[in-house]
C-alpha cells in the first residue's frame, strides 16, 4: 500500500518536473507609471522623479511608461490622476495650474514627495536601452487649454535619443497624434476592444495598449501583422503576468517590474 | 546610518553572549528553553515563510534567529530568494504565565536574483514586538517597523526605504 502511494507521488513529480520551459525572451517588460501604480513593494510614489531615477538604473528593464500632463504654462508634469486633491496638497487639475504652483505641491506621503516636472529628469542615469512611453493624459481637460502638438514635439525632441532612450508618445486624440506622427514619431494609442485596436492600427498608429483580459493569443498575433506593436496591461498578479506572456505580445505593462523580469527570464 | 546601527546591534549581541559565557557558572538561571516555530510573514518586500528559533539568555533576554524564503519568488517563480534574521529582546512578562511579550530589535537580510548577473540585496534594521501564547505549543505573532536599504550589485546604486513586517505562526518548546 505504502509503495503504491510512493510510486504515485514519484509519477506525479516526474510529470510536473518534465514540463517544458516556455521562453518569453522576446517579450519586453514595461513598468507602469514608472514604478508601478498598484505596487506595494515600490519604494517610491508612481510618476515621480525619484521613481524614474531609480528605475532608469535597471538594465534588465526595457521600457517605462510615464503619465504626463501639461500645465497652464505648457510644461509637462508627471502625474496620473485627473485631479490633484486625492493625492496631493493641491486641488484642481494640472492644466489649470502654473509651474510655480505645481512646484510647491507635494504628495500626502510620509516624505512629502514633490510632484515632478519632466524636464527635471536626469536621463544620464539610464543604464542600457529603454523605450520610454509618454502617456499624454487629460489633453482636453481644461477650457483654457492651448496646448499644441508643436509644444509636445519639442519636448519629445529634447528626450529622444538621449542616453539610450527611445521615446514613444501615447496619444488617444487622433488629430493631435497625427501631427506628432508626421513629425516622425511612432505613436501609440489605448484601445478598449479588439475592434478598436484593429481600427487604430489601420490608421497611422504604430501600436496599441490593450487590456490582457479582452484579447486572446490569436487576436494578439493578428494585431501584430505589419510589425505593429501590442502592449498588454492590467496584470496585477504573477499568474496574470504569466497569462500575458503566453500571448507573446510585443511587451507587457506591469506593476512590479522586478517580479515580471524574473518571471520572463 | 543603518550600517552603524547594525554594527552597534551586533557588538551588543556579542558582548552579551561573551558576558553570559563568562558569568554563567556564577549566575543563577531559570530553566533554558528553545522554541522552534514556523511562521508566515508579510513585509514590505513580499511574503516570507520562515523557520524561527527563540531561546533565552538569563531569565529575561530573548534571542531570536530565523531563516526563510520569499514565497512568491521561491515557490512560484523558481528563483531562490532566502532571508536571514536575528533579533534580541527583553521578556516583559518574564515567562511567568502562558504569555510572552518581547519588545525586540531585529536585523534581517534577503536577496533577489533579477537575472544571472544581477542580484538585489536588502538589509533592514527594525524595532517591534514578538508575542507568544502557550505552554508547550505556542502561537506566535510579531510586528516590526524600521529602515531598510537596497543594493544593486551591477551598478553603484543604493536606495533607503521604510520597512515593516508582520508575522503569524506556531511553535513548539523543547
Amino acid at each position: 500500500m505504502n509503495f503504491r502511494v510512493f510510486r504515485y507521488i514519484v509519477i506525479l513529480f516526474l510529470f510536473f518536473s518534465c514540463k517544458e520551459q516556455e521562453s518569453f525572451k522576446e517579450v519586453r517588460i514595461v513598468s507602469h507609471a514608472v514604478s508601478g501604480l498598484y505596487n506595494p513593494q515600490s519604494f517610491h510614489i508612481d510618476n515621480t522623479k525619484e521613481a524614474l531615477h531609480y528605475v532608469l538604473k535597471f538594465e534588465e528593464l526595457e521600457g517605462i511608461e510615464i503619465d504626463v500632463q501639461h500645465s497652464l504654462d505648457g510644461s509637462l508634469w508627471m502625474f496620473h490622476d485627473e485631479v490633484l486633491e486625492d493625492r496631493t496638497s493641491e486641488s484642481g487639475r494640472i492644466c489649470e495650474k502654473t509651474d510655480v504652483a505645481l512646484s510647491q505641491a507635494t504628495y500626502t506621503d510620509i516624505n512629502a514627495t514633490s510632484i515632478s516636472r519632466l524636464s527635471s529628469i536626469d536621463w544620464s542615469l539610464n543604464n542600457g536601452n529603454k523605450d520610454v512611453y509618454l502617456d499624454l493624459k487629460n489633453l482636453n481637460a481644461c477650457i483654457s487649454e492651448a496646448y499644441t502638438p508643436g509644444q509636445f514635439i519639442s519636448i519629445l525632441d529634447e528626450i529622444n535619443g538621449k542616453e539610450g532612450v527611445n521615446v514613444f508618445p501615447i496619444i488617444n486624440d487622433t488629430a493631435f497624434a497625427h501631427a506628432v506622427h508626421n513629425a516622425g514619431y511612432k505613436v501609440f494609442s489605448d484601445a478598449i476592444s479588439y475592434d478598436e485596436a484593429k481600427d487604430r492600427l489601420d490608421l497611422f498608429y504604430h501600436g496599441v495598449f490593450i487590456r490582457n483580459a479582452i484579447v486572446t493569443s490569436s487576436e494578439v498575433s493578428n494585431l501584430q501583422i505589419n510589425d505593429k506593436k501590442i502592449i498588454l496591461f492590467d496584470m496585477f498578479s504573477m499568474s496574470g503576468v504569466r497569462d500575458g506572456l503566453r500571448k507573446y505580445p510585443s511587451a507587457i505593462l506591469v506593476e512590479d517590474f522586478k517580479s515580471a523580469i524574473i518571471e520572463r527570464n | 546610518m543603518i550600517n552603524k546601527l547594525v554594527h552597534i546591534f551586533l557588538t551588543t549581541l556579542l558582548a552579551i553572549l561573551v558576558s553570559k559565557s563568562l558569568l554563567s557558572q556564577d549566575s543563577i538561571q531559570s530553566k533554558k528553553s528553545i522554541v522552534l516555530s514556523m511562521n508566515a510573514e508579510m513585509s514590505k518586500l513580499n511574503f516570507f515563510h520562515n523557520i524561527q528559533v527563540n531561546t533565552q539568555l538569563y531569565s529575561f533576554l530573548s534571542l531570536e534567529a530565523s531563516v526563510g524564503v520569499n514565497v512568491n519568488k521561491t515557490y512560484f517563480q523558481r528563483s531562490f530568494a532566502p532571508q536571514f534574521s536575528i533579533g534580541i529582546g527583553y521578556d516583559l512578562l518574564k515567562s511567568k504565565n502562558r504569555w510572552k511579550l518581547i519588545p525586540m530589535i531585529k536585523s534581517r537580510t534577503t536577496m533577489i536574483d533579477l537575472s544571472e548577473n544581477s542580484r538585489l540585496k536588502y538589509l533592514e534594521g527594525s524595532v517591534g514586538y514578538s508575542l507568544a501564547y502557550g505552554e508547550k505549543w505556542y502561537v506566535t505573532q510579531g510586528a516590526f517597523i524600521g529602515r531598510g536599504k537596497e543594493w544593486y550589485n551591477t551598478i553603484d546604486s543604493q536606495v533607503n526605504y521604510w520597512a515593516y513586517s508582520l508575522y503569524l505562526g506556531f511553535g513548539y518548546e523543547f
